[in-house]
Protein backbone atom coordinates (compact mmCIF):
# COMPACT_ATOMS: atom_id res chain seq x y z
CA UNK A 1 0.00 0.00 0.00
CA UNK A 2 1.42 3.38 -1.02
CA UNK A 3 1.20 6.22 1.50
CA UNK A 4 -0.06 9.66 0.52
CA UNK A 5 2.67 12.30 0.48
CA UNK A 6 2.88 14.30 3.68
CA UNK A 7 3.24 18.07 3.70
CA UNK A 8 4.77 19.37 6.94
CA UNK A 9 4.35 23.11 7.49
CA UNK A 10 5.23 25.43 10.35
CA UNK A 11 4.75 29.14 10.97
CA UNK A 12 8.14 30.04 12.37
CA UNK A 13 6.97 32.48 15.01
CA UNK A 14 4.71 29.80 16.51
CA UNK A 15 1.69 32.07 16.77
CA UNK A 16 -1.50 32.49 14.79
CA UNK A 17 -2.03 36.23 15.00
CA UNK A 18 -0.04 38.77 13.02
CA UNK A 19 -0.32 42.49 12.57
CA UNK A 20 -0.39 44.33 9.25
CA UNK A 21 3.07 45.00 7.78
CA UNK A 22 4.62 42.38 10.07
CA UNK A 23 7.17 39.88 8.78
CA UNK A 24 5.60 36.47 8.28
CA UNK A 25 7.97 33.48 8.12
CA UNK A 26 7.14 29.86 7.44
CA UNK A 27 8.76 26.63 6.32
CA UNK A 28 7.62 23.38 4.79
CA UNK A 29 8.87 20.06 3.54
CA UNK A 30 7.30 17.15 1.68
CA UNK A 31 7.73 13.61 2.96
CA UNK A 32 6.75 10.09 1.91
CA UNK A 33 7.21 10.83 -1.78
CA UNK A 34 10.12 10.60 -4.18
CA UNK A 35 11.45 13.78 -5.69
CA UNK A 36 10.88 12.53 -9.25
CA UNK A 37 7.18 11.82 -8.55
CA UNK A 38 6.44 15.52 -8.05
CA UNK A 39 5.42 17.67 -11.01
CA UNK A 40 5.10 21.03 -9.26
CA UNK A 41 4.86 22.62 -5.84
CA UNK A 42 2.89 25.83 -5.22
CA UNK A 43 3.42 27.80 -2.06
CA UNK A 44 1.21 30.78 -1.26
CA UNK A 45 0.08 33.19 1.43
CA UNK A 46 -3.47 34.25 0.71
CA UNK A 47 -6.81 35.43 1.98
CA UNK A 48 -10.09 33.85 0.99
CA UNK A 49 -13.72 34.58 1.80
CA UNK A 50 -16.38 32.24 3.09
CA UNK A 51 -20.03 32.68 3.99
CA UNK A 52 -23.02 33.11 1.80
CA UNK A 53 -21.33 34.66 -1.23
CA UNK A 54 -19.20 32.92 -3.81
CA UNK A 55 -15.62 32.49 -2.70
CA UNK A 56 -13.09 35.20 -3.54
CA UNK A 57 -9.40 34.63 -3.17
CA UNK A 58 -6.48 37.06 -3.09
CA UNK A 59 -2.90 35.87 -3.20
CA UNK A 60 -0.32 37.96 -1.38
CA UNK A 61 2.69 35.69 -1.94
CA UNK A 62 2.94 33.01 -4.62
CA UNK A 63 5.76 30.74 -5.72
CA UNK A 64 5.52 27.81 -8.12
CA UNK A 65 8.35 25.37 -8.60
CA UNK A 66 8.17 23.01 -11.54
CA UNK A 67 10.29 19.91 -12.01
CA UNK A 68 12.41 20.25 -15.15
CA UNK A 69 13.45 17.28 -17.26
CA UNK A 70 17.19 17.71 -17.51
CA UNK A 71 17.70 19.83 -14.44
CA UNK A 72 16.94 17.92 -11.24
CA UNK A 73 15.49 20.11 -8.50
CA UNK A 74 15.07 19.25 -4.89
CA UNK A 75 11.33 19.61 -4.41
CA UNK A 76 10.96 17.83 -1.08
CA UNK A 77 13.58 19.28 1.29
CA UNK A 78 12.85 21.80 3.98
CA UNK A 79 12.52 25.35 2.60
CA UNK A 80 11.99 28.60 4.45
CA UNK A 81 10.17 31.69 3.24
CA UNK A 82 9.30 35.11 4.51
CA UNK A 83 7.09 37.93 3.35
CA UNK A 84 5.89 41.23 4.72
CA UNK A 85 2.16 40.99 5.31
CA UNK A 86 -0.11 43.61 3.71
CA UNK A 87 -2.27 46.12 5.60
CA UNK A 88 -5.55 44.75 4.21
CA UNK A 89 -7.83 42.88 4.18
CA UNK A 90 -7.71 42.06 7.88
CA UNK A 91 -9.30 38.86 9.20
CA UNK A 92 -13.04 39.39 9.51
CA UNK A 93 -15.76 37.32 11.11
CA UNK A 94 -19.02 38.82 9.90
CA UNK A 95 -22.58 37.56 9.60
CA UNK A 96 -22.72 36.47 5.98
CA UNK A 97 -19.11 37.15 5.08
CA UNK A 98 -15.85 35.98 6.65
CA UNK A 99 -12.30 36.69 5.57
CA UNK A 100 -9.60 34.16 6.42
CA UNK A 101 -5.83 34.23 5.94
CA UNK A 102 -3.71 31.12 5.49
CA UNK A 103 -0.42 29.82 4.20
CA UNK A 104 -1.05 27.01 1.74
CA UNK A 105 1.16 24.47 0.00
CA UNK A 106 -0.19 22.52 -2.97
CA UNK A 107 1.67 19.56 -4.44
CA UNK A 108 0.97 18.23 -7.95
CA UNK A 109 2.01 14.64 -8.45
CA UNK A 110 2.63 12.68 -11.62
CA UNK A 111 -0.58 10.91 -12.57
CA UNK A 112 -2.76 13.96 -11.86
CA UNK A 113 -3.08 13.65 -8.09
CA UNK A 114 -3.07 16.88 -6.14
CA UNK A 115 -2.60 17.52 -2.40
CA UNK A 116 -2.95 20.70 -0.41
CA UNK A 117 -2.18 21.61 3.17
CA UNK A 118 -2.76 24.94 4.89
CA UNK A 119 -2.29 26.70 8.22
CA UNK A 120 -4.77 29.47 9.00
CA UNK A 121 -3.69 32.62 10.82
CA UNK A 122 -5.25 35.95 11.73
CA UNK A 123 -4.20 39.28 10.25
CA UNK A 124 -5.14 42.20 12.48
CA UNK A 125 -4.70 45.95 12.45
CA UNK A 126 -2.03 47.29 14.78
CA UNK A 127 -3.40 48.78 18.00
CA UNK A 128 -4.28 52.42 17.75
CA UNK A 129 -1.52 54.65 19.09
CA UNK A 130 -2.15 58.19 20.17
CA UNK A 131 -0.70 60.66 17.73
CA UNK A 132 2.30 62.54 19.08
CA UNK A 133 1.35 66.12 19.79
CA UNK A 134 2.57 68.51 17.16
CA UNK A 135 5.52 70.60 18.43
CA UNK A 136 4.52 74.17 19.06
CA UNK A 137 6.18 76.85 16.99
CA UNK A 138 8.16 79.21 19.10
CA UNK A 139 9.28 82.66 18.09
CA UNK A 140 12.91 83.02 18.92
CA UNK A 141 14.04 86.56 19.18
CA UNK A 142 17.24 87.43 17.44
CA UNK B 1 -31.87 21.69 18.52
CA UNK B 2 -33.97 21.09 15.43
CA UNK B 3 -33.41 23.58 12.66
CA UNK B 4 -35.59 24.58 9.76
CA UNK B 5 -34.16 23.83 6.36
CA UNK B 6 -34.39 26.80 4.06
CA UNK B 7 -35.80 25.52 0.80
CA UNK B 8 -35.34 28.60 -1.35
CA UNK B 9 -32.49 30.38 0.37
CA UNK B 10 -28.93 29.46 -0.29
CA UNK B 11 -27.08 28.01 2.66
CA UNK B 12 -23.77 29.32 3.94
CA UNK B 13 -20.46 27.63 3.30
CA UNK B 14 -19.26 25.45 0.44
CA UNK B 15 -21.98 24.64 -2.02
CA UNK B 16 -20.12 22.33 -4.37
CA UNK B 17 -21.36 18.89 -3.43
CA UNK B 18 -19.81 17.01 -6.38
CA UNK B 19 -16.33 16.70 -7.80
CA UNK B 20 -14.81 19.86 -9.26
CA UNK B 21 -13.14 17.78 -11.96
CA UNK B 22 -16.36 16.01 -12.97
CA UNK B 23 -18.27 19.30 -13.05
CA UNK B 24 -15.56 20.86 -15.20
CA UNK B 25 -15.46 17.91 -17.57
CA UNK B 26 -19.25 18.09 -18.03
CA UNK B 27 -18.93 21.77 -18.90
CA UNK B 28 -16.13 20.99 -21.37
CA UNK B 29 -18.27 18.31 -23.05
CA UNK B 30 -21.26 20.69 -23.35
CA UNK B 31 -19.22 23.64 -24.70
CA UNK B 32 -17.11 21.55 -27.06
CA UNK B 33 -20.31 19.95 -28.43
CA UNK B 34 -21.73 23.43 -29.10
CA UNK B 35 -18.47 24.33 -30.88
CA UNK B 36 -18.48 21.11 -32.92
CA UNK B 37 -22.12 21.59 -33.97
CA UNK B 38 -21.15 25.12 -35.01
CA UNK B 39 -18.24 23.84 -37.11
CA UNK B 40 -20.40 21.18 -38.79
CA UNK B 41 -23.13 23.74 -39.53
CA UNK B 42 -20.51 26.17 -40.84
CA UNK B 43 -19.18 23.59 -43.31
CA UNK B 44 -22.72 22.57 -44.29
CA UNK B 45 -23.81 26.16 -44.83
CA UNK B 46 -20.80 27.05 -46.97
CA UNK B 47 -21.11 23.83 -49.03
CA UNK B 48 -24.86 24.31 -49.53
CA UNK B 49 -24.56 27.98 -50.40
CA UNK B 50 -21.77 27.46 -52.97
CA UNK B 51 -23.54 24.42 -54.42
CA UNK B 52 -26.80 26.36 -54.75
CA UNK B 53 -25.02 29.34 -56.27
CA UNK B 54 -23.36 27.18 -58.91
CA UNK B 55 -26.45 25.19 -59.75
CA UNK B 56 -28.91 28.06 -59.99
CA UNK B 57 -26.42 30.84 -60.85
CA UNK B 58 -28.43 33.12 -58.58
CA UNK B 59 -25.70 34.13 -56.17
CA UNK B 60 -26.17 34.32 -52.40
CA UNK B 61 -29.44 34.97 -50.67
CA UNK B 62 -27.88 37.73 -48.60
CA UNK B 63 -30.24 38.03 -45.58
CA UNK B 64 -30.70 34.38 -44.68
CA UNK B 65 -27.08 33.48 -45.30
CA UNK B 66 -25.60 36.17 -43.06
CA UNK B 67 -28.06 35.57 -40.22
CA UNK B 68 -27.25 31.85 -40.26
CA UNK B 69 -23.55 32.63 -40.52
CA UNK B 70 -23.72 35.01 -37.50
CA UNK B 71 -25.49 32.39 -35.35
CA UNK B 72 -23.00 29.68 -36.36
CA UNK B 73 -19.97 31.91 -35.70
CA UNK B 74 -21.46 32.80 -32.31
CA UNK B 75 -21.79 29.09 -31.51
CA UNK B 76 -18.18 28.42 -32.56
CA UNK B 77 -16.85 31.46 -30.69
CA UNK B 78 -18.79 30.91 -27.49
CA UNK B 79 -18.21 27.15 -27.45
CA UNK B 80 -14.50 27.52 -28.21
CA UNK B 81 -13.91 30.28 -25.66
CA UNK B 82 -15.78 28.47 -22.89
CA UNK B 83 -14.02 25.16 -23.66
CA UNK B 84 -10.57 26.78 -23.43
CA UNK B 85 -11.57 28.80 -20.36
CA UNK B 86 -12.95 25.74 -18.51
CA UNK B 87 -9.89 23.65 -19.40
CA UNK B 88 -7.62 26.45 -18.16
CA UNK B 89 -9.64 26.76 -14.94
CA UNK B 90 -9.37 23.02 -14.35
CA UNK B 91 -5.65 22.84 -15.00
CA UNK B 92 -4.66 25.83 -12.86
CA UNK B 93 -4.95 26.02 -9.09
CA UNK B 94 -7.11 28.85 -7.62
CA UNK B 95 -4.00 30.42 -6.03
CA UNK B 96 -2.10 30.51 -9.31
CA UNK B 97 -5.11 31.97 -11.13
CA UNK B 98 -5.45 34.67 -8.48
CA UNK B 99 -1.70 35.41 -8.57
CA UNK B 100 -1.80 35.82 -12.36
CA UNK B 101 -4.83 38.13 -12.25
CA UNK B 102 -3.38 40.23 -9.38
CA UNK B 103 -0.04 40.56 -11.17
CA UNK B 104 -1.83 41.57 -14.38
CA UNK B 105 -3.94 44.18 -12.56
CA UNK B 106 -0.81 45.70 -10.99
CA UNK B 107 1.05 46.04 -14.28
CA UNK B 108 1.75 49.65 -15.14
CA UNK B 109 1.52 49.73 -18.93
CA UNK B 110 2.89 53.27 -19.10
CA UNK B 111 6.27 52.16 -17.72
CA UNK B 112 7.97 48.92 -18.65
CA UNK B 113 9.04 46.50 -15.90
CA UNK B 114 7.20 48.37 -13.16
CA UNK B 115 4.25 47.36 -11.07
CA UNK B 116 2.12 49.58 -8.86
CA UNK B 117 1.76 48.44 -5.31
CA UNK B 118 -1.47 49.22 -3.53
CA UNK B 119 -1.14 50.48 0.01
CA UNK B 120 -4.49 49.00 1.01
CA UNK B 121 -5.30 46.02 -1.21
CA UNK B 122 -9.01 45.18 -1.56
CA UNK B 123 -10.06 48.54 -0.10
CA UNK B 124 -12.15 50.60 -2.55
CA UNK B 125 -10.64 53.75 -3.99
CA UNK B 126 -11.59 56.84 -1.98
CA UNK B 127 -10.47 59.50 -4.49
CA UNK B 128 -13.97 60.15 -5.82
CA UNK B 129 -15.10 61.11 -2.31
CA UNK B 130 -11.96 62.77 -0.97
CA UNK B 131 -11.65 64.89 -4.12
CA UNK B 132 -14.93 66.72 -3.52
CA UNK B 133 -14.45 69.74 -1.24
CA UNK B 134 -17.17 70.79 1.18
CA UNK B 135 -18.46 74.24 2.12
CA UNK B 136 -18.43 73.90 5.93
CA UNK B 137 -16.13 70.90 6.37
CA UNK B 138 -13.29 69.33 4.42
CA UNK B 139 -15.18 66.86 2.19
CA UNK B 140 -18.66 66.77 0.70
CA UNK B 141 -19.96 63.23 0.38
CA UNK B 142 -21.54 62.26 -2.95
CA UNK B 143 -25.10 61.01 -2.62
CA UNK B 144 -26.13 57.61 -3.90
CA UNK B 145 -29.63 58.73 -4.67
CA UNK B 146 -32.19 55.94 -4.54
CA UNK B 147 -35.16 58.25 -5.21
CA UNK B 148 -33.89 59.13 -8.68
CA UNK B 149 -33.56 55.49 -9.70
CA UNK B 150 -36.96 54.71 -8.24
CA UNK B 151 -38.42 57.62 -10.20
CA UNK B 152 -36.85 56.34 -13.44
CA UNK B 153 -38.16 52.81 -12.75
CA UNK B 154 -41.67 54.08 -11.94
CA UNK B 155 -41.66 56.27 -15.09
CA UNK B 156 -40.78 53.28 -17.30
CA UNK B 157 -43.46 51.18 -15.56
CA UNK B 158 -46.08 53.90 -16.12
CA UNK B 159 -45.24 54.07 -19.83
CA UNK B 160 -45.43 50.30 -20.27
CA UNK B 161 -48.67 49.86 -18.30
CA UNK B 162 -50.39 52.82 -19.99
CA UNK B 163 -49.31 51.52 -23.39
CA UNK B 164 -50.67 48.03 -22.76
CA UNK B 165 -53.91 49.32 -21.14
CA UNK B 166 -54.67 51.71 -24.01
CA UNK B 167 -53.88 49.04 -26.64
CA UNK B 168 -56.23 46.58 -24.94
CA UNK B 169 -58.99 49.23 -24.68
CA UNK B 170 -58.63 50.08 -28.36
CA UNK B 171 -58.75 46.38 -29.26
CA UNK B 172 -61.98 45.84 -27.33
CA UNK B 173 -63.60 49.00 -28.75
CA UNK B 174 -62.55 48.14 -32.32
CA UNK B 175 -63.90 44.59 -32.04
CA UNK B 176 -67.21 45.84 -30.66
CA UNK B 177 -67.67 48.56 -33.31
CA UNK B 178 -66.68 46.51 -36.33
CA UNK B 179 -67.99 43.03 -35.47
CA UNK B 180 -70.35 43.72 -32.58
CA UNK B 181 -68.55 41.10 -30.50
CA UNK B 182 -66.56 41.24 -27.31
CA UNK B 183 -62.92 40.10 -27.25
CA UNK B 184 -63.13 38.27 -23.94
CA UNK B 185 -59.39 37.72 -23.49
CA UNK B 186 -58.69 41.42 -23.94
CA UNK B 187 -61.68 42.27 -21.72
CA UNK B 188 -60.35 40.06 -18.95
CA UNK B 189 -56.85 41.52 -19.12
CA UNK B 190 -57.89 45.14 -19.49
CA UNK B 191 -59.01 45.81 -15.86
CA UNK B 192 -55.72 44.40 -14.54
CA UNK B 193 -53.63 46.75 -16.67
CA UNK B 194 -55.94 49.73 -16.09
CA UNK B 195 -55.71 49.14 -12.31
CA UNK B 196 -51.92 48.81 -12.56
CA UNK B 197 -51.72 52.01 -14.62
CA UNK B 198 -53.73 53.95 -12.02
CA UNK B 199 -51.49 52.68 -9.21
CA UNK B 200 -48.31 53.43 -11.21
CA UNK B 201 -49.54 56.94 -12.15
CA UNK B 202 -50.29 57.66 -8.48
CA UNK B 203 -46.80 56.46 -7.52
CA UNK B 204 -45.24 58.46 -10.37
CA UNK B 205 -46.84 61.75 -9.25
CA UNK B 206 -45.87 61.10 -5.62
CA UNK B 207 -42.26 60.51 -6.68
CA UNK B 208 -42.34 63.60 -8.89
CA UNK B 209 -43.67 65.76 -6.06
CA UNK B 210 -41.16 64.28 -3.63
CA UNK B 211 -38.28 65.17 -5.95
CA UNK B 212 -39.68 68.66 -6.38
CA UNK B 213 -40.47 69.19 -2.69
CA UNK B 214 -37.42 67.58 -1.09
CA UNK B 215 -34.50 69.76 -1.94
CA UNK B 216 -30.84 68.80 -2.09
CA UNK B 217 -29.23 67.05 0.87
CA UNK B 218 -25.57 67.68 1.62
CA UNK B 219 -23.48 65.72 4.08
CA UNK B 220 -19.92 66.87 4.79
CA UNK B 221 -17.21 65.29 6.92
CA UNK B 222 -14.08 66.78 8.46
CA UNK B 223 -11.73 64.10 7.08
CA UNK B 224 -11.78 61.23 4.63
CA UNK B 225 -11.05 58.26 4.53
CA UNK B 226 -12.18 57.50 8.07
CA UNK B 227 -10.23 55.38 10.55
CA UNK B 228 -11.61 53.19 13.37
CA UNK B 229 -11.44 54.80 16.79
CA UNK B 230 -11.32 58.35 15.40
CA UNK B 231 -14.04 60.96 15.84
CA UNK B 232 -15.05 63.22 12.97
CA UNK B 233 -17.29 66.23 12.54
CA UNK B 234 -20.34 65.82 10.31
CA UNK B 235 -22.41 68.58 8.80
CA UNK B 236 -25.91 68.03 7.39
CA UNK B 237 -27.73 70.48 5.13
CA UNK B 238 -31.29 69.76 4.04
CA UNK B 239 -33.48 72.12 2.09
CA UNK B 240 -37.01 71.68 0.74
CA UNK B 241 -40.66 72.52 1.24
CA UNK B 242 -41.92 69.68 3.37
CA UNK B 243 -42.94 69.07 6.93
CA UNK B 244 -41.11 65.97 8.18
CA UNK B 245 -42.44 63.94 11.04
CA UNK B 246 -38.97 62.56 11.62
CA UNK B 247 -35.51 62.96 10.12
CA UNK B 248 -32.71 60.51 10.94
CA UNK B 249 -29.02 60.44 10.13
CA UNK B 250 -27.49 57.01 10.68
CA UNK B 251 -24.00 55.57 10.26
CA UNK B 252 -24.26 51.97 9.07
CA UNK B 253 -22.05 49.12 7.96
CA UNK B 254 -23.27 46.54 5.43
CA UNK B 255 -22.11 43.18 4.17
CA UNK B 256 -22.97 42.50 0.53
CA UNK B 257 -22.53 39.07 -1.00
CA UNK B 258 -23.17 37.84 -4.53
CA UNK B 259 -23.70 34.21 -5.34
CA UNK B 260 -24.80 32.02 -8.16
CA UNK B 261 -27.88 29.91 -7.57
CA UNK B 262 -28.60 27.73 -10.56
CA UNK B 263 -28.57 30.11 -13.48
CA UNK B 264 -29.40 33.16 -11.33
CA UNK B 265 -26.91 35.57 -9.83
CA UNK B 266 -28.24 36.84 -6.52
CA UNK B 267 -27.10 39.52 -4.14
CA UNK B 268 -27.81 39.64 -0.43
CA UNK B 269 -27.17 42.59 1.83
CA UNK B 270 -27.14 42.62 5.62
CA UNK B 271 -26.78 45.61 7.93
CA UNK B 272 -24.23 44.48 10.50
CA UNK B 273 -23.93 47.62 12.60
CA UNK B 274 -25.54 51.00 12.87
CA UNK B 275 -25.34 54.08 15.02
CA UNK B 276 -27.78 56.98 15.00
CA UNK B 277 -26.04 60.31 14.61
CA UNK B 278 -29.11 62.52 14.65
CA UNK B 279 -32.89 62.37 15.09
CA UNK B 280 -35.07 65.42 14.61
CA UNK B 281 -38.84 65.36 15.07
CA UNK B 282 -41.40 67.71 13.50
CA UNK B 283 -39.04 69.44 11.16
CA UNK B 284 -40.60 72.08 8.95
CA UNK B 285 -38.58 73.09 5.94
CA UNK B 286 -39.06 76.12 3.77
CA UNK B 287 -36.78 77.54 1.07
CA UNK B 288 -35.71 80.43 3.29
CA UNK B 289 -34.79 78.25 6.25
CA UNK B 290 -32.94 75.06 5.29
CA UNK B 291 -32.05 72.66 8.08
CA UNK B 292 -28.39 72.74 9.10
CA UNK B 293 -26.85 70.62 11.81
CA UNK B 294 -23.36 69.85 13.09
CA UNK B 295 -22.74 66.54 14.81
CA UNK B 296 -19.95 64.03 15.38
CA UNK B 297 -19.41 60.47 14.32
CA UNK B 298 -17.01 57.89 15.71
CA UNK B 299 -16.04 54.76 13.84
CA UNK B 300 -15.94 51.96 16.45
CA UNK B 301 -12.47 50.71 17.45
CA UNK B 302 -13.19 47.17 16.33
CA UNK B 303 -14.84 48.12 13.05
CA UNK B 304 -13.98 46.35 9.82
CA UNK B 305 -12.49 48.52 7.10
CA UNK B 306 -14.22 48.93 3.74
CA UNK B 307 -13.59 45.87 1.63
CA UNK B 308 -14.36 44.97 -1.96
CA UNK B 309 -13.70 41.81 -3.93
CA UNK B 310 -15.53 40.45 -6.98
CA UNK B 311 -18.33 38.68 -5.03
CA UNK B 312 -18.13 40.16 -1.51
CA UNK B 313 -18.10 43.62 -0.02
CA UNK B 314 -18.13 45.45 3.31
CA UNK B 315 -19.38 49.00 2.91
CA UNK B 316 -19.91 51.97 5.21
CA UNK B 317 -22.58 54.52 4.56
CA UNK B 318 -24.27 57.53 6.16
CA UNK B 319 -28.02 57.24 5.61
CA UNK B 320 -30.42 60.15 5.69
CA UNK B 321 -34.02 59.05 6.16
CA UNK B 322 -37.01 61.35 6.37
CA UNK B 323 -40.59 60.40 7.17
CA UNK B 324 -43.47 62.74 6.49
CA UNK B 325 -47.20 62.34 7.01
CA UNK B 326 -48.18 62.76 3.40
CA UNK B 327 -45.30 61.38 1.35
CA UNK B 328 -43.54 58.04 1.27
CA UNK B 329 -40.31 57.77 3.27
CA UNK B 330 -37.33 59.09 1.35
CA UNK B 331 -33.78 57.84 1.80
CA UNK B 332 -30.47 59.21 0.64
CA UNK B 333 -27.24 57.31 1.07
CA UNK B 334 -23.77 58.81 1.34
CA UNK B 335 -21.03 56.16 0.97
CA UNK B 336 -17.82 56.61 2.97
CA UNK B 337 -14.58 54.65 2.94
CA UNK B 338 -13.08 53.32 6.17
CA UNK B 339 -9.38 52.47 6.23
CA UNK B 340 -7.78 50.24 8.86
CA UNK B 341 -5.62 51.64 11.63
CA UNK B 342 -2.06 51.77 10.35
Amino acid sequence: MQLDPLISMTILDFRTQFEADELFRWEFQIDAVENQDILAVENSVLWHTSGKGDEDIGVHFFERRVAKKNEPQDMVSLRRFETQLPKTPITYDGFILKIHWCVRVRVFLKGGKELAEEIPFRLTSPPKTEKASRPQLRVVSA
Amino acid sequence: MARFFSLWEKKKGHRQSGSRLLGGLSAVIIYSTIMLIGVVLFVALITYQFGQAEALSLGFSIGGFWIRMAIILLMIGLGGFQTVNTLWTLSVSPERKSAISIKASHLDITQSNTTKQEEFPSVPNHEYISGSPGVRLQHRLPANNESTWLFVAVSVLVLILLGVASTLTMLIANEMITNGKVNWIAAALCPVFVGGSIWACNRFYKQLLEIAAVGPSNVEVSAHPLIPGETYKVFLYQSGLLHFRRLDLVLACYEHVTYQQGTDIRTETRRVSQKRLLRVRNLKLDPGHPFEHHSELTIPDTAMHSFQSPCNMVSWVIILTAVSNRWPRFTRRFPIIVHPVS
